[in-house]
């Protein structure tokens, strides 16, 4: 398949006194139909990445194309969908007149009725962009995103503010655009987002790669299992036993994070042989990444 | 004409009429930028006017139209650039494929109908029941001195618009606004200035452009016509560089 975004060794700094590098030597390159998504803490770099993707920030090294062209480019913007975390639209303009500008700024927009039933906008496309609610703006806000039929869409943290109803429909619709072959990335705070749409995850830390995976591996390859019992042992204790990382309350349970079930199980029955509704389970993608980003397990802080 | 071309004149045609749409919308911008002007005019052009044979309602209608077209081209164009740029809307449509120059146009004019149907309410008012008598080259030209004059103050709206923060460009404006509209001799008349002041006037904008326009109606201080063009060309010039440095770090933040 063709490579849609090749990023070969690039590094950034805001200045360049600094040696501190917001971006360092970073490679990676996203092929077509791939729903990439990428992950990181505040300040591992990721809205730099997408700044220098989108062409708003210049990096000092490195190179990146775009569909093939550099980034920024009139060509490469019409073939670009995006959604920005901060950007929102004008209060007194309908949804309609919205849609209706963004449409033609692009060369071969996407028929509009067709995208206002994909996203439910029938019953909000006559109001003002003001009276509408946190999710409906959102969704406002992809549609203009779409609206120019992109090959390759950015959305910045979609989800955000975005209630059930609004956030099925906003991944009904990434699943639909992936099934057309369009490539998209996606920065995502709900890692059972990231955990449900995505083909690979790229994981940030300090500017750097530092997993790159099919979300199912990354969750195996970090294979910590969860516990959780009713038991008399004290959580103290329970933190001593063998290949224990972590322990926490779980309601009237305690739920016990180990790298080694069954050698933690065994000893914890030796201790309680009282032990109650016991049930193992896998880690999910939150646990695994912040494993891999070495972030401090907020069981710990309770332990 | 070729279907690009027509396509970039509907696109244009629909990033105008949006623009004008939300002004209209905002009754908050529109009622006093378009009463204030014939409001005042009303008041101190033509119900106190005591020279008599229209030469207050004169004098006054240059003024009051340097005045009115001042607000449109500040707060329409100018406060309005900031508080997209705030919402992040400037910054979806820089990365669209749509040309920067389309919806700063637009903006432009927006400003300039505001401006114009100001100065036709002022003319209207004057000729109506301010006994403004001037000849129809003298109607016209004033006319499209206030629409060019309307530039350099597009460009500083533009300029604080791209590098103050929404809610603060309003203050901003109004603090540039209303002292250089007095000082330059737009509330009263700058002959009635003391010397020194008068000097003060000279380096605020408003007063060449509104000198320009007496001049049209032969009640200039009598300064080189010159002076006050290049006057107005400068401030466009510089606000317009300023602007220009504004939008390109708007790019990026």
């Amino acid at each position: 398949m063709t490579q849609v975004i090749d990023i070969q060794s690039l590094s950034f700094t805001y200045s360049k006194s600094q040696q501190h590098k917001v971006l360092n030597n970073l490679s990676l390159s996203i092929k077509q139909g791939e729903l990439v998504c990428l992950l990181g803490a505040n300040g591992a770099g990721k809205s730099t990445l997408i700044n220098i993707l989108l062409g708003r920030l210049t990096p000092q090294s490195g190179n990146i194309s775009i569909f093939g062209q550099q980034q920024g480019i009139r060509e490469v913007r019409n073939r670009l969908g995006v959604m920005l975390q901060n950007s929102t639209a004008p209060d007194k303009a309908t949804v309609r007149e919205l849609l209706v500008l963004f449409s033609s700024y692009f060369d071969h927009p996407i028929e509009l009725s067709q995208l206002i039933s994909q996203l439910n906008l029938e019953q909000i496309i006559e109001q003002y962009f003001v009276t509408l609610s946190g999710g409906q703006k959102q969704l406002v806000l992809l549609a203009l995103a779409l609206c120019g039929d992109p090959d390759l869409l950015f959305l910045d943290e979609p989800s955000v503010g975005m209630d059930v109803t609004t956030r099925r429909i906003l991944w009904q619709v990434i699943e639909r655009y992936k099934s057309y072959g369009k490539t998209i990335v996606l920065t995502t705070h709900y890692l059972e987002e990231a955990d449900a749409l995505a083909d690979r995850v790229v994981v940030l830390k300090d500017g750097a790669i530092v997993a790159d995976n099919t979300p199912q591996q990354l969750k195996t390859q970090f294979s910590h299992k969860l516990i959780k019992a009713k038991t008399t042992i004290d959580i103290d204790e329970l933190s001593k036993l063998d290949s224990v990382v972590a322990v926490t309350h779980y309601g009237r349970y305690i739920e016990v994070t180990s790298q080694d079930a069954s050698a933690t199980i065994k000893h914890w029955l030796a201790l309680d042989p009282a032990l109650e509704d016991l049930t193992i389970s896998n880690c999910d993608l939150e646990q695994a990444f912040l494993q891999i980003t070495n972030l401090p397990v907020p069981q710990e802080q309770v332990a | 004409m070729n279907t690009l071309t027509l396509k970039n004149v509907n696109s244009f045609k629909h990033e105008l009429l949006l623009d004008i749409k939300m002004a209209c919308r905002e009754p908050s911008f529109f009622i006093p930028t378009i009463a204030f002007p014939l409001m005042f005019y009303i008041f101190f052009g033509l119900l106190f006017s005591d020279m008599g044979k229209g030469q207050t309602s004169t004098y006054l209608l240059v003024s009051y139209g340097v005045f009115g077209i001042m607000s449109p081209a500040l707060f329409g164009f100018g406060a309005s650039v900031a508080s997209e740029r705030d919402k992040g809307w400037l910054a979806l449509k820089q990365l669209s494929p749509v040309s920067p120059w389309q919806y700063i146009f637009a903006k432009l004019l927006n400003a300039l109908l505001f401006g114009i149907i100001i100065v036709i309410g002022l003319f209207t008012l004057g000729a109506v029941f301010g006994d403004v008598v001037l000849t129809i080259g003298q109607w016209l030209s004033l006319a499209a001195l206030l629409m060019f004059g309307s530039l350099p103050f597009c460009a500083l709206g533009l300029a604080v618009g791209f590098w103050a923060k929404g809610k603060s460009a309003v203050a901003i404006l109004n603090l540039i606004f209303l002292p250089s509209a007095f000082l330059s001799g737009l509330a009263i008349p700058v002959f009635m200035f003391p010397q020194w002041l008068q000097q003060v006037a000279a380096i605020f904008t408003p007063f060449h452009l509104s000198q320009l326009g007496l001049k049209i109606v032969d009640m200039s201080l009598g300064q080189s016509v010159l002076s006050h063009i290049t006057f107005l060309f400068i401030t466009l010039f510089i606000f317009s560089v300023i602007a220009m440095k504004g939008y390109k770090r708007s790019l990026v933040n």
